[in-house]
């Protein structure tokens, strides 16, 4: 007992400790940075999924299986294989989903970022997911007539 | 000299270089928040007015052409449909041929538009963006006047 005492109160050796500390907490804090850029960089491809729908939208004038192709092959070159994508709009002619010159419409993308705290296992790991909703207003640029 | 002694006096240095330190910080970090809220506001108008010039080109153009594969709009017609829908997306008050958006009764932005030229196909634009800075209610010339100059085409001949 006396000799774990000893060794506690013994002061040999505390800048090391107190640097091997230091090192650490700057590890972790680096590691939260880049964490953290990981999100906005994720956060800013969607954006840019849901901005350039709009664009579609907008220069066609209408949502049919065109414009879910090229949402698919935004998906696929952005790696963003759980991205959703509705879209809100009056439509002139129902039947074929155009949209009027100057009507607006709302396109909707939704997905979710994992947020890796702490890996159990290789196979599962301890993670938070973040949904993530982008909302983008656009206005027709075709004329239907 | 007291006055002298004071200003050989070193005291405080340290504290002095300090507060001048952290007085050009805030300035730069004003200045550079600023240059971003203009550069967006700019682009924000920008975009608007590519989008009124489509939809305006777009509205205008005349079908009885296209059925002969010959490309042809009303200019005039265009024109009239430009300020419209400009004025709409940038929530602005149209005045002659330049367009004034407000908030509490105040100038936020003003597009003016120098020339509008049309061709058979096209539609081009030239002009003004001027958008008032931080420093503007106390120095009038510290209003920022950007160039727009946007061009359209039409060539669809379908439908």
């Amino acid at each position: 007992m006396k000799r774990i005492c000893r060794i506690m109160k013994e002061n040999t050796g505390m800048t090391m400790v107190g640097a091997l500390v230091a090192t650490l907490m700057c590890i972790v804090i680096l590691l939260t940075c880049i964490s953290v850029l990981a999100f906005f960089s994720y956060y800013n491809e969607v954006q840019y999924i849901c901005r350039k729908m709009v664009r579609t939208i907008e220069v066609s004038g209408l949502v049919d299986e065109q414009t879910y192709t090229v949402f698919e092959q935004l998906k696929d070159a952005t790696g963003k294989a759980k991205a959703t994508m509705t879209v809100d709009a009056t439509y002139f002619d129902t039947e074929n989903t155009k949209i009027q010159l100057r009507n607006t419409f709302t396109v909707t993308v939704t997905d979710s970022y994992t947020f890796r705290i702490f890996n159990v296992s290789p196979d599962s790991a301890l993670a938070v997911e973040i949904p993530i909703r982008i909302k983008y207003t656009g206005v027709s640029e075709k004329y239907w007539k | 000299m007291k006055a002298i002694k004071i200003l050989k006096d070193k005291t405080g240095e340290g504290g002095l270089i300090f507060i001048i330190a952290i007085y050009i910080m805030i300035v730069i970090f004003a200045l550079v928040l600023e240059a971003d809220r203009i550069y967006s506001t700019y682009y924000e108008v920008e975009n608007a007015l590519y989008g009124s010039l489509n939809c305006a080109l777009e509205y205008a153009m005349m079908d009885e052409y296209r059925a002969d594969k010959i490309i042809q709009f009303d200019a005039a017609l265009a024109e009239n449909k430009f300020f419209e829908y400009a004025a709409q997306d940038i929530a602005a008050v149209v005045t002659g041929n330049s367009m004034t958006r407000y908030k509490d009764e105040k100038e936020i932005l003003t597009v003016v538009i120098d020339d509008i030229t049309t061709t058979n196909d096209s539609i081009s634009i030239t002009g003004i963006i001027r958008i008032p800075t931080m420093l503007s209610s106390v120095f009038p010339a510290a209003t920022l006047e950007l160039p727009i100059n946007l061009k359209n085409t039409n060539i669809r001949i379908d439908e």
